[in-house]
């Protein structure tokens, strides 16, 4: 092979790793190795472990001493003795400077205690997803999170229970549940399925001290701090946080996803409209709880971290596809002009899934494993009312669009090029009749 | 954007709890990909931050982030760490996978798999590691090992047919 095929081989092996459909079977079983060798040693640290290495590691505090040249020794006097009299002067006007992070976390309730909450969350700067309250209730220093997610017009699109870091997510207009492991095995990743105030106190815990000085902000006296990085499954942020100086409760979170270069973009705010402490003992049962009501459709996702290998695929007929249990979703046997061209029954570990292609549209309906070509969402996804139920939208790292929504027999899913053809898409899809 | 990338810099430069946070998970992650091991992998991550720091006052900008010097680190350490084994061989039992929670039917590919990972080159397991693993962009793997998008690519298209090959000399055959 010439030079200048393998680099053409090498460019389209990067874009079949980005997501785009592999044509050709030998880049395809390409592909398909390094996604299995990199998920099997893809794993996550947890935050204790983090800290305990920190500690273990961190540098002692005191710096070797520096011989000063003497002019700058002289302007390092000056700035010591301009200091020291700024201090010493009675009711001086400098900025105070405090800790704000042992308040802040004090502000937000002891072990033992539950927060209610309440929290409208936007789009960053040129973010395309509506804004959505949230509700719920967090458990302080444990393990529960339960809010309800709804529209700008009060519907509810979700009831989402977090419990020792396993996912609920209840979908009372498909009248179906997912059940995940981790947040890690939602196709739409981790950034939908964590209250924003618990990720803000677990930072604020894992933060040392945050020196800051107050400052006015729309007649209101506030702190901003920058928390530490945190990652959120695939996603490393850092969470710019403003807090009401009286209280010290959070007053407005901006997530910023950190590049690897250092570099950050706000890509969601969380306007926090109240947050109370109430003690646990006073709260009726089941505020943290999250019962299915009876007769919902749930799907059990695959553990995270479990390798998904493509063991088989078949071609079916619309007949043998409509013989399926349960039946799969489709578009008709045309859609936009576009033929439905292919039928294919893909067997993975732990499950399996139909995809209908039709021209640049992809229609996938699967149940408890999430093929690997939608998986990957950066960003908290955007749900949205459609004609009986919801449809949650997210991009993946490659920028796809996927549009899905939940059935009582699992989840479909469309994957189109824009994001008007994945809207129309997902609603116009149904049942294969 | 290379003012800002600069900043990012020197402020990593100046911070050694937000460095160790940011990257310990994925230096972790990236040496028991190498080391085939977690423990050795946490030992040697936080000795590869200790050495680093050492040597980040000392670093210029030169459009690329602190964390490509972490790698670097702990690839040089990674490397005595393997050199160290072959001089006094470990009982293959005593090496614990850094793989997933067993399940029967994956485990015998999965071994497979972290071997033939672990043969790789360095280089093409450091790609593979930074996009497939980590989930870079291929122009951030490139910036991360001071190489061209192009060239990385190359070397995870590399990696996939060494992988394969190796796979299918152990009688695992892969398709797409």
């Amino acid at each position: 092979m010439s030079p200048a095929d393998e680099r053409e081989a090498a460019r389209r092996l990067a874009a079949v790793l980005d997501g785009a459909e592999a044509a050709d079977p030998d880049l395809a079983a390409t592909a398909r190795v390094l996604l299995d060798a990199a998920a099997a040693v893809r794993f996550d640290v947890p935050e204790a472990d983090l800290e305990r290495a920190l500690e273990r590691a961190r540098p002692a505090p005191t710096r070797p001493v520096r011989r000063l040249r003497p002019a700058v020794a002289v302007l390092a006097a000056a700035v010591v003795l301009a200091a020291a009299i700024l201090f010493a002067l009675p009711f001086g006007s400098g900025p105070v400077t405090v800790d704000v992070q042992a308040r802040a976390l004090g502000a937000l309730g002891r072990q033992g205690d539950v927060l209610a909450v309440a929290e409208v969350v936007r789009p960053g700067p040129g973010g395309s997803f509506p804004a959505s309250l949230r509700t719920g209730w967090i458990e302080v220093g444990g393990a529960r999170q339960r809010w309800t997610q709804s529209t700008a017009d009060g519907t509810i699109v979700a009831e989402t229970l977090v419990d020792q870091g396993r996912v609920t997510r209840y979908d009372p207009a498909a009248h179906s549940a997912v059940i995940a492991a981790s947040c890690t095995a939602l196709a739409s990743g981790c950034t939908d399925a964590v209250d924003p105030i618990a990720f803000y106190r677990r930072a604020l815990a894992a933060a040392g001290p945050l020196r800051a000085h107050a400052v006015t902000r729309n007649g209101r006296r506030v702190y901003q701090v920058s928390l530490p990085v945190q990652r959120l499954g695939a996603v490393r942020i850092v969470q710019v946080a403003t807090i009401d100086a009286a209280t010290y409760r959070p007053l407005r979170i901006a997530w910023r996803e950190l590049g690897p270069a250092g570099g950050a973009r706000t890509f969601a705010l969380i306007v926090v409209r109240s947050v109370t402490v109430n003690d646990a003992a006073q709260l009726g049962p089941g505020v943290l709880d999250l019962e299915l009501p009876p007769g919902t459709a749930v799907t059990q996702l695959t553990a995270p971290g479990v390798p998904v290998r493509l063991l088989a695929t078949r071609r079916l007929g619309v007949s043998q596809a409509r013989a399926l249990d349960p039946r799969p979703w489709w578009l008709g046997r045309a859609y936009r002009g576009h033929r439905l061209t292919r039928i294919d029954l893909l067997r993975y570990t732990g499950g399996t899934a139909v995809r209908m292609r039709y021209g640049p549209v992809t229609v996938w309906s699967y149940g408890r494993v999430i093929p690997p070509p939608l998986l990957g969402a950066r960003e908290p996804a955007k749900t949205i009312p459609v004609a009986g139920g919801v449809a949650r939208f997210y991009a993946t790292r490659s920028g796809i669009l996927i549009g899905e929504r939940s059935t009582p027999a699992g989840t479909v899913a469309v994957r189109a090029a824009g994001n008007g053809d994945a809207f129309t898409a997902i609603t116009k899809a149904r049942p294969l009749e | 954007m290379a003012g800002d990338d600069h900043a990012a810099f020197r402020r990593s430069q100046g911070d050694f709890d937000a460095l160790f946070r940011s990257h310990y998970a994925e230096i972790v992650r990236y040496l028991a990909a190498r080391l085939g091991s977690r423990d050795d992998a946490a030992d040697v991550a936080a000795d590869v931050f200790v050495a680093a720091w050492r040597g980040v006052p000392r670093l210029r900008y030169r459009g690329r982030p602190v964390l490509a010097w972490l790698y670097r680190v702990a690839s040089n350490m990674a490397n005595d760490r393997l050199r160290e084994r072959m001089r006094e061989p470990v009982p293959t039992d005593a090496v614990s996978g850094p793989g997933v929670p067993d399940a029967a039917e994956t485990v015998a590919d999965r071994d497979a798999l972290d071997r033939a990972l672990r043969r790789l080159p360095p280089d093409q397991q450091l790609a593979v590691h930074l996009r497939l693993v980590e989930g870079y962009s291929f122009a951030e793997v490139g910036r991360l090992m001071g190489r061209s998008a192009g060239a990385c690519q190359m070397l995870v298209l590399r990696a996939g047919r060494q992988l394969r090959e190796t796979l299918e000399r152990e009688g695992i055959h892969v398709s797409g």
